[in-house]
C-alpha cells in the first residue's frame, strides 16, 4: 500500500528525469555529438513505443480473457520487420528522399501533393488515435488508483476518475509541449524525445521482465507449475477453439498498425537517422517484443488462479507484486506502465500535431493571410510552433473526452484494436503509393474515405454503445430500421466477430474503391511524376538520398540553397553560379541555409522564365518560396525533366553545329588540298623548268660532241666544261629540293647555340666574293659596331646569307653593279641588310617573294627582276623563321632590292654559356 | 521475385532468402498450419500452441539476425530493378 | 640583218644554239633581255626569231603577242622554246600564231630542221610576193 501522494510524486519525479534526459540529448545533438543517440540500439528501443500501456497492462488482460490472441498483436510487427527488405526499406528511402514529415505527408506527396488527401489522412489519424490516447489515460489513472489502494478496487481520495484523467492529460500536454515543440526551426526530428522514448522503452522492459521473473520464479516454481495451478483452478489453459478469422484479423491489423500508426511512422521513418539501422531493428525489435510477451501468459494464469474473483486482469502486473507485499516492485511496475503510456502519448501527440499544423492549420493560415511569408522571416515558424502546441493540447483533451465518455466500458484491448482498424485504412493507399504506379489521388481519397466511413460506422460508433442508448438502439435495429445497415451486421453478416466484420467490409470497400476509381480516373502531371519517384525510388539511384541530409525543415521561406538548387536544375550549374555570384548571394556551405532577399527571388524568377517560360518559373519559385504544396524534391523533379528536355535539344543543336563545323572544316580542308594540289603542280612545273634548263644544255652539247667529230680541242674543252657546269647546277637544284623538303617537314632538328652571326656573315661574303669578282661587282660591307651573339646554327645562317647575296649578285644588271652588306644591332635584334643597285623587285611580287614555288615572271606577266629564283629564298625564309627571326624586303640605301634579316639577340651574351640560349623553336 | 538475369546468382539467392523468411513466417502463423499444433497438448507443462508460437517467433528473429549478418551489402544502393 | 635572232637568257643554251645554227650556215644574233627583244628585232630585221618563253624583263609569249600586232613584223617566223613542256603552253603559243614550238631539252636536229623550215617558208613567201 502506497500513498497516492507518493505515487504521484514519483511519477512527477520520473517525468523530471525524462525531461532532463531529453534536454541533455537535445543539447548533445545540437552540438553534433549525437553519437550514441543515433545508434541502431536507440532506434530499435524507440520503435518499441509500439508497446504502450496496452502491452504493459492490457496484454495480460487479453491473455486472461482471450488466450493467445495477444500474441498476434506482436507477431504482425514481427513479420513486417523481418520482411523489412521489401516494405520498410522502400518506405524509408522514399521518406528520406522526399523529406517526409508524417504519414499524411507521405501519402499526399505520392498522390500529387494533394492537400485534400493530407487533410483526410490527418482527420482519420486524429479520430482513430483519440481512443488510443484515451486508453493510455485510462491505464495511467487506473494504475494510480490501483497502486494506492490495497485491492485494486478503491478510489483515490478526493479525486474522481475524471479529475485524475484530466490531470494526467494536462500533465502530459505540458510535458509533450515542452518536449516536442522546443525547436523553433520546425524540424521534424526530435533527438531529445527519441532519447527519452528509448529510455522509457528500457524502463518498461526491465519493469515487465522483473515482474514476470518475480511471478514465475519468485511466487511460483516455473511456468509449468503456473499452468498446472491454473488448470487445477478450473481455467482453460489451452486455446478454447481453433485459431480462426479473428486471429488472422488481429495479425493483419497489427502488421498494418506498426507501419500506419502515426507514432510508428514518426519513429520508424521520420526520426530515422540512418537507413541501415533497420538492419538491426529487423531482428532486435521482434526480439524486444518476444521478451515483453514471454511472461504475459504466466502472469495472466497466475493472476487468474490466485487473485480474488472480480480483480481486473489488466492490472495483474501491478496487483500481483502488491498482493505479495512487494511495494518497491509494484512501484517499479507502475513506473514501467507509466513509461509505456507516456511514451505513446508523447510520440502520438507530436506526430498528430505535426500533421494537424502542417496540413490543416498552415494551409488555412496561408489562405487567409496571404502575406504571412513576406511579413517576417519567423512568421510561419512561429505559427507552426503555436499551432503544434495548441494541437497537442487539443488532441490530449479529445483523448480525455473520449475517456470520459466511454467511462467504465470495456477493457484496454478493444480500444486499441479500434484504433488499429482505423489506421489500417491507410494501408491500401500506402501499398499503392509504394508499388502501384497507376493509383490516382481520387482513388486514394475515395478508398480511404469509404474505408474510414465504414470503420466509423461498424467499429467506432458501436464503442459508444455502453454509454448511449441511441447507439445501442442503432446497433440492434439499424438506421431507420434498415437491418441491412446495422453497424455490426452489414448486409446481414451478423454472425462474425465485430472486429473481423468491420475490417472485412472496410478493407474490401477501401481497396476496391481505390482500384476502381484509380482505373477510372487519370493522374495529373505532378501525380505521375511523384508516382514515378515513389515506385521507382531504387531505380532512380541516389536521388532520394542526394539532399536528404539537410533535414526536414518546412519550406516556409526560400533559402539561398533551395533557390540555388532550383536555379541549378533549370539554368545549369554555371549560369546559376554566375547569377548568384553576380547578386552576391552566398549558397552552399557558406550560407548555412540563409534566406535569399526577395529582390533576388524576383530576379531569379525572371532568369528562370527565360529558360522555362514565365508561368512555369512562377509556379516553381512560388512553390519553393512558400513551400506549401510542393516539396523541393518535386520541384527538382520537374526541373530535372525540363533540364533533360533542354539538354536533349541542346545536344541535338550541338550535334548539328558539330556537323556544320565538320562540313566547313571538310570544305576548308578540301580547298586547302586543292591549293596544295595547285602548288604541287606549280612546283612540279617549276622543278621541271629548273631541271630542263641545265638538261637542255647538257643534251644539246652532248649531241654536238657526238655528231661533230671535227671540233677543235679548245671548243671541245669549252663544251665539256659547260656540261660539267650544268651538271653541278642540276645537282645543286636537287640538293635544294631535298633541303627544302627536310626543312618543311622539320625533319632536320638543329640545336640553336649562341653563335656570332658576324662570323657567319664574313664566311658567306668570302664565298660570294669570287662570284662578285667574276661579275665585276662592287662588293662592300659595314660591320656591326659591337660583338653580337644570337641563338642559331652558324652553317644555316651562312647558307641564308650566301643565298641572298648570291641572288643580289646574280640578278644585278646594272652597268655598275654594286652589292652592299650592312649589319647592325638594335635594342633587341641583330640585323643584316643586303642591298643592291639592280632593278629591284616589282611591287606586285614583294608580298609573295618568300613564298614557296612562287616564280616571278610567269608567262603572260610583265616580268620582274628575278625570274626563276628557284627555291633559295623560300629556304632562307624557312631557316630564318626557325631561328625566331624575320627576313623581309625593305627600302634600302641603294636603288635596288634590299633584304633585311633580323634575328633576336641572345640575352646571355657570353658564348661560353653554351646551351643556355636556345631559341624556342628548335625543331 | 527472381532477380534480373544479369545479377549475380548469390545476390539473387540472398534476395530470395529475404523474401522467403517473412513469407514462410506468415504461412506458419496462419490458421491451417497453426491449428496443427492447437490440440491441447502440453510440452514441459506448457501448452503446445504457445510453445509453437514462441518457437516460430524465435526462429524468425534468428533468421532475420542471420540474414542481416550475412548481408553487409544492404548498405549499398541496390542495383536498378531492385525495387523490393 | 641576220638569219636567226636568238632570244634566250640561259648563257649555255644561247651558246649552244649559236654554235649549232652558225655551224648550219646561218648568221646568228642573240639577245638575253626580254625587254630588248622587240627593239633588237626592229634593228636587226632577222629572218626569224627563236624565242624562249621565260625571259627576264619580258615574257616570250608577251613579246610574241606584240610582234603579231606590229604590221611590220607580223609575218616574222617565230620558233618558241620552252622548258615547260605542258600542252597548255604549246596551245597558248599556237594561239598567238607561233610558227613552231620546241620544248627543252631538245634534239639539236629538231631545232635545225625547224629553223630550216621556217626560213624556207619565209624565203618562199618573199619570192611569191615578189
Amino acid at each position: 500500500m502506497l500513498s497516492p501522494d507518493f505515487v504521484i510524486l514519483t511519477a512527477v519525479a520520473y517525468v523530471g528525469l525524462l525531461f532532463a534526459l531529453a534536454y541533455v540529448s537535445d543539447l548533445r545533438a545540437r552540438q553534433g555529438r549525437a553519437g550514441f543517440l543515433r545508434s541502431p540500439l536507440v532506434y530499435t528501443l524507440s520503435i518499441s513505443v509500439y508497446c504502450t500501456s496496452w502491452t504493459f497492462y492490457g496484454a495480460v488482460g487479453t491473455a486472461a480473457r482471450n488466450g493467445l490472441e495477444f500474441m498476434a498483436i506482436y507477431m504482425g510487427p514481427t513479420l513486417v520487420f523481418v520482411g523489412w527488405w521489401f516494405l520498410l526499406r522502400k518506405l524509408l528511402r522514399i521518406a528520406h528522399g522526399q523529406r517526409i514529415t508524417s504519414i499524411a505527408d507521405f501519402l499526399s506527396s505520392r498522390f500529387g501533393k494533394s492537400s485534400k488527401l493530407a487533410i483526410l489522412v490527418t482527420v482519420i489519424a486524429v479520430v482513430t488515435i483519440t481512443p488510443y490516447i484515451a486508453l493510455q489515460l485510462k491505464a495511467v489513472t487506473t494504475s494510480i488508483q490501483v497502486i494506492s489502494t490495497a485491492d485494486g478496487r478503491g478510489r483515490l481520495a478526493g479525486l474522481g476518475d475524471a479529475g485524475l484523467g484530466l490531470a494526467v492529460a494536462m500533465g502530459m500536454a505540458v510535458f509533450t509541449i515542452l518536449f516536442g515543440t522546443r525547436n523553433v526551426d520546425a524540424r521534424e526530428q526530435h533527438p531529445g524525445v527519441v532519447a527519452a522514448i528509448a529510455f522509457e522503452a528500457s524502463v518498461k522492459f526491465v519493469a515487465l521482465v522483473a515482474v514476470g521473473l518475480f511471478v514465475v520464479f519468485g511466487l511460483s516454481d516455473g511456468p509449468a507449475q503456473i499452468y498446472a495451478r491454473a488448470a487445477e483452478a478450473g481455467f482453460t489453459i489451452h486455446e478454447p477453439g481453433p485459431f480462426g478469422s479473428r486471429w488472422v484479423t488481429v495479425l493483419f491489423l497489427s502488421a498494418c498498425a506498426v507501419i500506419c500508426l502515426p507514432r510508428q511512422f514518426q519513429i520508424t521513418v521520420v526520426e530515422n537517422a540512418d537507413e541501415n539501422h533497420l538492419r538491426t531493428a529487423a531482428w532486435a525489435f521482434p526480439a524486444y517484443l518476444l521478451l515483453m510477451s514471454l511472461f504475459t501468459l504466466p502472469i495472466a494464469f497466475y493472476g487468474l488462479a490466485t487473485m480474488p474473483e472480480g480483480s481486473n486482469p489488466d492490472m495483474f502486473v501491478l496487483t500481483l507484486p502488491m498482493a505479495a507485499d512487494q511495494n518497491a516492485l509494484a512501484l517499479f511496475a507502475f513506473i514501467g506502465g507509466f513509461s509505456s503510456a507516456t511514451s505513446m502519448i508523447i510520440v502520438a501527440s507530436i506526430a498528430l500535431s505535426i500533421m494537424v499544423s502542417n496540413h490543416i492549420v498552415l494551409p488555412l493560415a496561408l489562405r487567409f493571410t496571404r502575406d504571412l511569408a513576406a511579413h517576417e522571416a519567423q512568421g510561419i515558424a512561429r505559427l507552426l510552433l503555436v499551432s503544434r502546441r495548441t494541437s497537442i493540447a487539443v488532441i490530449l483533451f479529445l483523448g480525455f473526452i473520449y475517456f470520459w465518455l466511454t467511462g467504465e466500458s470495456g477493457a484496454l484491448a478493444p480500444i486499441g484494436l479500434i484504433s488499429f482498424a482505423g489506421v489500417a485504412q491507410f494501408l491500401p493507399a500506402l501499398l499503392a503509393a509504394l508499388y502501384w504506379r497507376g493509383a490516382t489521388v481520387r482513388g486514394a481519397l475515395a478508398g480511404m474515405g469509404l474505408g474510414f466511413a465504414v470503420w466509423g460506422w461498424t467499429l467506432f460508433l458501436p464503442s459508444f454503445a455502453a454509454g448511449s442508448d441511441m447507439v445501442a438502439g442503432l446497433l440492434a435495429r439499424g438506421p431507420w430500421g434498415i437491418a441491412a445497415l446495422r453497424p455490426q451486421a452489414l448486409f446481414g453478416m451478423g454472425d462474425t466477430d465485430p472486429l473481423v466484420h468491420s475490417l472485412f467490409w472496410s478493407m474490401l470497400l477501401n481497396a476496391g474503391m481505390l482500384v476502381l476509381t484509380s482505373l477510372a480516373t487519370r493522374q495529373d502531371r505532378l501525380e505521375r511524376i511523384q508516382a514515378g519517384v515513389f515506385v521507382d525510388v531504387f531505380r532512380s539511384g541516389q536521388r532520394g538520398q542526394g539532399h536528404g541530409g539537410t533535414g526536414r525543415a518546412i519550406r516556409s521561406t526560400a533559402t539561398a540553397d533551395d533557390l540555388f538548387f532550383l536555379a541549378e536544375r533549370v539554368l545549369g550549374w554555371q549560369r546559376a553560379r554566375a547569377l548568384f555570384e553576380d547578386a552576391g548571394i552566398r549558397h552552399g556551405a557558406h550560407a548555412r541555409g540563409a534566406d535569399a532577399p526577395p529582390a533576388f527571388v524576383i530576379r531569379l524568377e525572371r532568369e528562370l522564365a527565360s529558360s522555362i517560360g514565365a508561368a512555369s518559373a512562377h509556379i516553381l519559385l512560388s512553390k519553393v518560396v512558400r513551400g506549401d504544396a510542393l516539396s523541393l524534391d518535386e520541384v527538382m523533379q520537374i526541373a530535372d525533366e525540363t533540364l533533360q528536355v533542354i539538354s536533349h535539344s541542346n545536344e541535338l543543336e550541338k550535334k548539328s553545329n558539330e556537323l556544320r563545323q565538320t562540313a566547313r572544316q571538310l570544305q576548308e580542308a578540301n580547298a586547302k588540298l586543292h591549293a596544295l594540289h595547285r602548288q604541287k603542280d606549280d612546283f612540279l612545273s617549276q622543278v621541271s623548268h629548273e631541271v630542263r634548263t641545265p638538261m637542255t644544255s647538257i643534251r644539246s652539247i652532248s649531241e654536238i660532241l657526238m655528231r661533230q667529230p671535227d671540233l677543235d680541242e679548245a671548243q671541245r674543252d669549252r663544251f665539256v666544261g659547260l656540261i660539267h657546269h650544268e651538271s653541278v647546277r642540276l645537282t645543286r637544284l636537287l640538293d635544294e629540293i631535298l633541303d627544302l623538303s627536310a626543312l618543311e617537314h622539320g625533319e632536320r632538328d638543329w640545336e640553336n647555340h649562341p653563335v656570332d652571326p658576324e662570323a657567319a656573315l664574313s664566311r658567306a661574303m668570302e664565298v660570294c666574293d669570287a662570284i662578285a669578282r667574276q661579275r665585276n661587282i662592287g662588293f662592300s660591307r659595314e660591320h656591326a659596331p659591337v660583338p653580337v651573339v644570337v641563338a642559331g646554327d652558324s652553317d644555316r645562317l651562312c647558307q641564308v646569307f650566301i643565298n641572298i647575296i648570291a641572288n643580289a649578285i646574280a640578278h644585278n644588271r646594272d652597268p655598275e653593279p654594286r652589292v652592299h652588306v650592312r649589319s647592325r644591332v638594335t635594342a633587341t635584334e641583330y640585323q643584316v641588310e643586303i642591298m643592291d643597285n639592280g632593278a629591284g623587285i616589282a611591287p606586285e611580287f614583294r608580298a609573295t617573294i618568300f613564298d614557296k614555288f612562287v616564280r616571278i615572271g610567269e608567262a603572260g606577266n610583265t616580268g620582274g627582276a628575278f625570274p626563276g629564283l628557284g627555291l633559295g629564298l623560300n629556304i632562307s625564309h624557312t631557316i630564318v623563321r626557325k631561328l625566331q627571326g624575320r627576313i623581309e624586303l625593305v627600302e634600302g640605301a641603294l636603288p635596288g632590292a634590299c633584304f633585311r634579316i633580323s634575328l633576336p639577340l641572345c640575352p646571355a651574351a657570353p658564348p661560353a654559356l653554351e646551351g643556355s640560349c636556345q631559341a624556342g623553336a628548335s625543331s | 521475385m527472381a532477380g534480373p538475369p544479369n545479377r549475380p546468382a548469390g545476390d539473387t539467392r540472398r534476395r530470395d532468402a529475404a523474401f522467403v523468411l517473412p513469407a514462410f513466417g506468415t504461412l506458419l502463423l496462419l490458421p491451417p498450419f497453426l491449428n496443427l499444433f492447437n490440440r491441447g497438448l502440453l510440452v514441459f507443462g506448457i501448452p503446445l500452441e504457445a510453445v509453437y508460437l514462441f518457437g516460430v517467433w524465435l526462429a524468425l528473429i534468428l533468421g532475420a539476425f542471420a540474414m542481416t549478418r550475412r548481408r553487409p551489402d544492404t548498405a549499398e544502393d541496390p542495383a536498378p530493378g531492385d525495387d523490393g | 640583218m641576220c638569219d636567226v635572232l636568238i632570244a634566250e637568257d640561259e648563257p649555255t643554251i644561247l651558246e649552244t644554239l649559236s654554235f649549232l645554227l652558225g655551224r648550219a650556215g646561218w648568221s646568228v644574233a642573240s639577245v638575253t633581255d626580254g625587254a630588248a627583244v622587240l627593239d633588237m628585232v626592229r634593228r636587226t630585221r632577222p629572218g626569224m626569231l627563236v624565242l624562249d618563253v621565260m625571259l627576264p624583263g619580258r615574257s616570250g609569249l608577251d613579246i610574241l603577242r606584240s610582234l603579231r600586232t606590229d604590221p611590220e613584223q607580223a609575218d616574222m617566223p617565230v620558233l618558241i622554246l620552252t622548258a615547260r613542256g605542258q600542252s597548255h603552253d604549246r596551245q597558248l603559243a599556237l594561239d598567238l600564231k607561233a610558227d613552231g614550238f620546241i620544248s627543252k631539252p631538245f634534239a639539236n636536229d629538231d631545232v635545225v630542221d625547224e629553223v630550216q623550215r621556217l626560213l624556207g617558208q619565209r624565203a618562199a613567201r618573199i619570192a611569191a610576193s615578189g
